[in-house]
């Protein structure tokens, strides 16, 4: 009797720990009011979510700050940046202009562990009541997952704010973006004999002033080119290059190394790759060429608008200019920094979701970003010019943003993320780590992404 | 008769005694299987049948489509030359931890005051974080890091390591051997403690030399201790990832990206849960067969 005690015993503690194991860290712990329940079966004591009567329960990521995130904002020295900002206000004004919602902001981290978690949850047909992100979400929308937007909230915002489902329907909204510019070190500038005058505008300009600063520095400081990193955005930052030499990585879906006009790109990005020290403009961490800039052992970086911030809190003496062209270049550019927001068709409370929505577009929440140099999504600030005529770099962004002459990073249909991985390793990073011919580094990595389109 | 009766009574009470307690110690390891069953073999199973399918974590369902992500694998030259380097650079990490662990265990069996120090030290780095130590790792190796400003003091060229294969070979190898000597090292050392001390003795009137010894005394009596860290090291070495991961990133341009690691981006990052399916899949049978094979030779030895 006493071992079949155990036995249970063992059983009943084995279930226990496998179940608990499940559970998921505190990162997704809600703002929601926990209650202590005690479940009858098994007079165990535990701890569930249970949503404040009559209140509609909905679960968001980058949306607002649950309280976790507002104490380490408030921590950081120097208080909360701008993009804590953004989120505190918006979870301010959540509580105050809908009262009947429950938020649960949830940090599901950004980039490939957002997407892992919103997949996972796809997958296991418990889709999240808003679904956020940047280059994944026109996949979303191409499985035709997520629900076209009211056109009260297609209305309140610029155009190229929004992402189109393959029906045409716009399903996805961004609250903020940026677009590429250069920015350069004033100071190292002027040491080595240039003015604001000076400042490039075509690439024989750059490559000139680039190649004479790094001959300057003599291995202390370099001029400077387009980054590449292979595992951080490299083929985003160089898109800006391609668009406005009139071409790009994909054309209607399709890859389009074979190009000439994009090889053209690609052996200017190589020789611009030689006003790096060997190695930080194509690492695998990024980090130490913005700290190289700030440092002022580096001329000119490229970047998005948030830089000018950037800049601005590292104390450097720094200006901006538009990226430069080449001779018989157009205007083109490519954003950064969007978030997204979408409702999935299969969420269970759409109309209070798109409500959220609407409420991060307020003009009250999107007035934050300004601070950040971000492009806000609403028209009513885009073109009034009032509220950003003192910064340079949003006077630049507006204007490209009004013109219109942007777009976010190229798409395929199929095996999106393995076709840029091949793109960022095999062509980009390839063409600033070796001197093969750019062309036989093209069809190579045209051999590798035709089977997978 | 009676007698018999009294046996045969006494005989079906023992058994079903037997019986009792058998499904008694059933009952007791029956979670054990469950636990096993629901986190070791439902999973397989679920990965052999992706393995078959098309699926993106999107769309609803995985579409079968039978043997097509195992044709694409074995008719793509990336994957075949990222299997290969797989066994390539795994054989080398295995073979450099064996051999270095066997000396150095050899080395922490001399008696010395300080052996017990050395022994916890050569340990540290398995207990210590992948993450943390290979980051550190990296910032040695950045073009301005730590590696280079050496080269420079010392007036020898700087090296861009991310450029080069062989070097960024160098330096995974280096880390995991680095990283895994300690338990090896501890299990050679354990298992060189419990060879008879007599042996030697002997061996040593009868005049053998150091060498002589080792290769008489200590290499035969510690081949079960081999065997253990030899196929543990081949599973080891097939499953090789998070070091490339952390450390190289497959770099420079995908040089040194091995199947381990385009399974985990094929999978978790691309979403290609049909090609990391048929992926593991043939990575775990080519383990497999790599494992038959050395215990075929480890008991063949033996006969």
């Amino acid at each position: 009797m006493k071992r079949k005690l155990l036995a249970i015993c063992m059983a009943t503690a084995l279930s226990l720990i496998s179940l608990t194991g499940c559970g998921g860290s505190n990162e997704n712990v809600p703002d929601t009011t926990r209650q202590e329940t005690e479940t009858s079966d098994t007079k165990e004591t535990v701890k569930e979510e249970v949503p404040s009567a009559g209140k509609i329960h909905l679960t968001v990521p980058k949306v607002g700050y649950n309280q976790e995130q507002i104490n380490t904002a408030n921590a950081k020295e120097g208080g909360p940046t701008y993009e804590d900002k953004y989120y505190m206000t918006v979870t301010e004004n959540m509580a105050k202009n809908l009262p009947d919602y429950e938020m649960e902001y949830v940090d599901w981290g950004w980039g490939e562990t957002l997407d892992q978690k919103q997949r996972a949850l796809f997958a296991s047909g418990s889709a999240p009541d808003i679904v956020a992100g940047e280059t994944f979400i026109p996949s979303y929308a191409a499985e035709g997952l997520l629900e076209p937007l009211p056109q009260e909230i297609v209305d309140l915002v610029n155009p190229s704010f929004l992402v189109y489902d393959d029906d045409d329907n716009p399903v996805a909204v961004a609250y903020k973006t940026s677009i590429f510019m250069i920015f350069y070190n004033k100071a190292l500038l002027e040491q080595c004999g240039y003015s604001e005058d000076d400042i490039p505008e075509t690439w024989d300009e750059w490559k000139a002033m680039s190649d004479d600063i790094t001959a300057q520095g003599k291995g202390e400081f370099w001029g400077g080119g387009i980054p590449t990193f292979p595992n951080a955005g490299g083929a985003l930052r160089a898109t800006p290059f391609f668009r406005t030499n009139g071409t790009d990585f994909a054309v209607d879906g399709k890859i389009n190394l074979d190009d000439e006009k994009l090889q053209e790109v690609l052996s200017f990005i190589r020789e611009m790759n030689y006003n790096f020290p060997a190695g930080l403009g194509n690492g695998s961490d990024e980090f130490p060429m913005w700290d190289a800039f700030h440092e002022g052992t580096l001329a000119f970086v490229v970047q998005g608008s948030f830089e000018g911030s950037d800049a601005e809190n590292a104390g450097m003496d720094w200006g901006v200019a538009p990226i430069p062209m080449n001779d018989a270049g157009i205007d083109g550019n490519c954003t950064v920094g969007s978030v997204y927001l979408a409702v999935p068709k299969a969420a269970a409370n759409k109309e209070a979701s798109f409500n959220v929505i609407k409420e991060t577009l307020s003009l009250e929440n999107e007035k934050v970003w300004l601070e950040g140099s971000y492009c806000p999504a609403i028209k009513e600030i885009i073109e009034d010019s009032s509220y950003y005529e003192n910064d340079k770099v949003l006077m630049m962004e507006m204007q490209v943003i009004k013109d219109g002459t942007y777009s976010g990073l190229a798409t395929f249909p199929k095996n999106d993320s393995s076709i840029w991985e091949i793109i960022n390793q095999n062509v980009l990073a390839r063409t600033t780590m070796t001197e093969d011919p750019v062309d036989v580094i093209c069809s190579e990595a045209m051999a590798q992404i035709v089977p997978l389109q | 008769m009676g007698e018999i009766k009294r046996t045969g009574k006494k005989e079906k009470k023992q058994r079903s005694r037997q019986e009792r307690r058998t499904r008694r110690a059933y009952k007791i390891i029956a979670p054990f299987f469950a636990y096993i069953a629901l986190w070791g073999i439902l999973p397989l199973f679920y990965g052999l049948y992706l393995g078959l399918t098309e699926y993106n974590g999107l769309s609803e369902k995985p579409v079968f489509i039978g043997l097509k992500n195992y044709m694409d694998f074995f008719t793509n030259a990336a994957y075949m030359q990222l299997l290969w380097r797989q066994i390539w650079m795994g054989a080398i990490c295995l073979f450099m931890n064996t051999i270095l662990s066997f000396l150095l265990g050899l080395a922490l069996n001399v008696p010395a005051k300080t052996r017990g120090i050395f022994r916890s030290g050569i340990y540290v780095p398995c207990i210590a974080a992948t993450s943390i130590t290979s980051a550190i790792f990296v910032v040695l190796l950045e073009p301005n890091g730590v590696m280079n400003t050496v080269l420079k003091r010392i007036g020898l060229t700087p090296v861009t390591w991310q450029y080069s294969q062989f070097w960024m070979v160098f330096w995974i190898m280096i880390y995991f051997v680095w990283k895994n000597i300690g338990p090896a090292a501890i299990i050679w050392l354990g298992g060189l403690q419990s060879i008879d001390a007599s042996l030697y003795e002997a061996a040593r009137m009868d005049g053998a030399d150091m060498f002589q010894r080792i290769r008489y005394i200590t290499i035969p009596g510690l081949r079960f201790v081999a065997s253990y860290i030899i196929l543990t090291g081949i599973i080891g070495a097939m499953q090789m990832f998070d070091v490339v991961m952390f450390i190289s990133k497959g770099n420079p341009y995908g040089k040194t990206d091995i199947l381990m690691y385009r399974l985990y981006r094929d999978g978790i990052v691309n979403f290609n849960m049909g090609m990391a399916g048929a992926e593991s899949t043939v990575i775990g049978m080519i383990t497999i067969v790599f494992s038959i094979i050395y215990f075929r030779i480890v008991l063949k030895k033996e006969d």
